[in-house]
């Protein structure tokens, strides 16, 4: 990037999509690129540096999206959403060099594996990927009196909207309730369509239906049956399925 | 006797079929259906032995009148039985794919009566499935030994895979430890099945897929991968499972195993990949005066030692085919370096700094002409040593059970033979 300034100074953005779009928007204009975007939230200041706070602004933000879908491609904007979802600290600055190399680039970017910024952000959706993949398998419904589903879990990265797209094609005569309690968002579906609201808006008293304990009682005394004891491999097992996942599997739980 | 009862029974007896994947159909939900087939296949937990699980994998039946030796459901063992009727092994399948506790249903059985009315009654519990439920999801059914075609395409028409396992690597042991199956009765339908993918997409869209038990009789490395290597060339096989022997029945023809042999699966289930994505053949690996794998190595570590002449590989020079066939290059590092390599000389430097893992390829490869030491230890004793040293490190490693992350092949399998360092 010859004919850029890289200045040395930390942008702050607000956390959201808009925010980072907004920050790349500001260096286009400027000419000038930080050394450093972050979250406003997980900014920690020292006495020699003076950040400087990127305003959101929407105008600013869906000029670069469409500017991405027209003169890039369709792929780098899906990198684009994938990696803003995770929970990565560096995203942002990777995402502000990612799309001004696109810029540059074109519909080729993706192919750039020698430039940093886009190794660095396909790594960052792929990860994002895999964990919604991961838990596309792990997720597990308790069936509520009404027959409705509900789920709930954990994650490191905001994969609700794959987890909500996977199960409306998958589940789609159920209704269903898919609680992320890291963000407390929460995915409801109607059988036609999803949408997704803040957990702590909606009243969550979960009733259980007669049948939930029957099978899931089944189900943990399947899981028990199944492994073959002379081939046990707790080591084998946990690598394929960490801990952390564990708290919301009920078979793992005697 | 109650289902709970009932599917303890049944899941124990069907834990020894290992296949479990759910990958290779493209089912899709219509007719606003349950359930779907995802193309890559998800596992949903893994079980103490470190074994996806990703369908619901019973019996119908453990009941069987046959009296397979080396089964534990054969007729002359004195255990517990129980069957299933089609509409609980519906239900319990529908309920547990709600609850997303699986991806689909593997159905399989002892034989009762005879066997067509065995897979009458497997269709029907699927029919209800798929016609009650409407339910898209992943089905798995065995085909019965001595099934009429009749009934193949019966049940072919309503799941997504189907398997037949062969079990024993040869016809003189299938006599000797399942004296009434007949070879026939697998090979036969096998050939049909095939023959009806081709023609009709609905059946049987993910394709067959057979078992092989190993170590329960005394055929070699070699044999067992011949039929094997035949298995995906004359019938189409997407996939050949190998099963170390649990030894469950005291038999004397069968040997007494302290231990089923895990490191020896794993080494076929390595050389199998070599055979579908690396382009050997079997007897680029083995042959008669070497019939088995050194299992302190992997195969194609093992095979370049018995080749080095093809060695070293001039890394910057060698063909795709031949860069894969250096141990440690899998067919991610081959194709980095097909690629850097039009830009730039390649050095050992630039192979670390593209995160090709040299740990093993180095004793097998030059860089522009440079060995990585001196060339005296461009030798194969010194080598096999120092791989075995590194291999060792890793198998002691894992406490006393072989830590074999290659342990069962899922969906992690279609990854690692696309990224896998073999
Ligand atoms: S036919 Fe199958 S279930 Fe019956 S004894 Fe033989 S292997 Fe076991």
């Amino acid at each position: 990037m010859h004919h850029w300034t890289v200045i040395d100074c930390t942008y702050l953005y607000d956390g959201s999509l808009e925010g980072i779009l907004s920050v790349v928007y500001t260096c286009l204009k400027d000419k000038q690129i930080p050394n450093m975007v972050i979250e406003e939230e997980n900014y920690v200041g020292n006495l020699f540096e003076q950040p400087k706070m990127i305003s959101t602004n929407l105008d600013h933000s869906s000029y670069i999206l469409e500017q991405i879908q027209e003169k890039v491609s369709d792929l780098a904007l899906y990198y684009v959403y994938t990696s803003f979802l995770s929970s990565d600290k560096k995203k942002a600055n990777a995402l502000l060099h990612y799309i001004i190399y696109a810029f540059k680039y074109g519909f080729k970017i993706n192919q750039m594996k020698s430039i940093d910024c886009v190794i660095e952000v396909q790594r960052i959706a792929k990860n994002v990927k895999y964990e919604a993949h991961r838990f596309s398998g792990f997720i597990r419904f308790k069936e509520l009196e009404n027959k409705f589903l509900y789920a709930e879990y954990e994650s490191d990265n905001d994969i609700l909207t794959f987890l909500a797209d996977h199960f409306s094609d998958r589940l789609q005569q159920e209704i269903w309730m898919i609680h992320d309690k890291t963000r407390f968002q929460i995915a409801l579906y109607n059988r036609d369509e999803y949408i997704i609201v803040d957990s702590k808006t909606i009243d969550l008293t979960i009733i259980e239906s007669d049948q939930e304990d029957y099978y899931l009682q089944l189900w943990k005394d399947y899981f028990k049956n199944i492994t073959i004891k002379e081939r046990e491999n707790r080591r084998c097992q946990r690598s394929f399925m960490p801990k952390k996942y564990w708290k919301y599997l009920p078979e793992t739980k005697g | 006797m109650e289902v709970a009862e009932k599917l303890k029974i049944l899941a124990d007896s069907a834990k020894y079929d290992v296949s479990c994947s759910s990958s290779g159909s493209d089912r899709k939900n219509t007719d606003k259906g349950i359930g779907n087939a995802s193309l890559c296949g998800i596992c949903h937990s893994f079980s103490a032995d470190g074994r996806c699980i990703s369908l619901l994998k019973i019996l119908m039946t453990n009941s069987c009148i046959y009296d397979c030796k080396y089964c534990i459901n054969r007729a002359s063992n004195n255990i517990q039985r129980a069957c299933f009727t089609p509409q609980e092994i519906a239900d319990i399948t529908i309920n547990f794919y709600r609850r997303n506790y699986i991806e689909g249903l593997f159905l399989s059985s002892g034989i009762i009566k005879n066997p067509d009315y065995t897979m009458e009654m497997l269709c029907e519990a699927i029919s209800i499935l798929r016609n009650k439920y409407h339910f898209n999801g992943y089905i798995h059914a065995k085909t019965i030994p001595g099934a009429s075609q009749d009934m193949i395409n019966k049940l072919g028409l309503l799941v997504d895979r189907m398997s037949i396992n062969i079990e024993l690597p040869s016809n003189q042991s299938l006599k000797l430890l399942a004296p009434n199956k007949e070879k026939d009765a697998i090979l036969e339908p096998m050939k049909y099945i095939k023959n009806t993918v081709k023609q009709d997409r609905k059946f049987v869209r993910a394709g067959q897929t057979t078992q092989l038990i190993i170590g329960a009789t005394p055929e070699s490395d070699f044999k067992i991968l011949s039929l094997a290597e035949g298995m995906y060339g004359k019938m189409n096989m997407k996939r050949v499972y190998y099963s170390a022997y649990v030894p469950l029945n005291h038999d004397d023809h069968l040997p007494a195993l302290k231990k089923p042999p895990l490191l020896r699966e794993n080494r076929l289930y390595q050389a199998d990949w070599l055979l579908r994505f690396y382009g050997f053949k079997v007897e680029d690996l083995l042959d008669d005066s070497h019939q088995n794998f050194n299992e302190l190595l992997d195969p194609k570590a093992d095979w370049a030692l018995h080749n080095m002449d093809y060695f070293p590989v001039e890394i910057n020079k060698a063909d795709y085919y031949t860069l894969l066939r250096v141990p440690g290059i899998g067919v991610l590092s081959a194709k980095k370096i097909m690629a850097a390599r039009k830009h730039h000389k390649l050095t050992f430097e630039s192979l670390k700094k593209m995160r090709v893992v040299l740990k093993r390829a180095k004793y097998f490869i030059t860089c522009d002409g440079k060995y990585f030491a001196s060339t005296s230890f461009f030798n194969s004793n010194l080598i096999s040593s120092a791989l075995i040293h590194d291999e060792r490190k890793l198998l002691i490693d894992s406490t006393d059970t072989v830590q074999l992350s290659l342990f069962e092949p899922t969906t992690k399998d279609r990854v690692e033979c696309i990224t896998g360092q073999l």
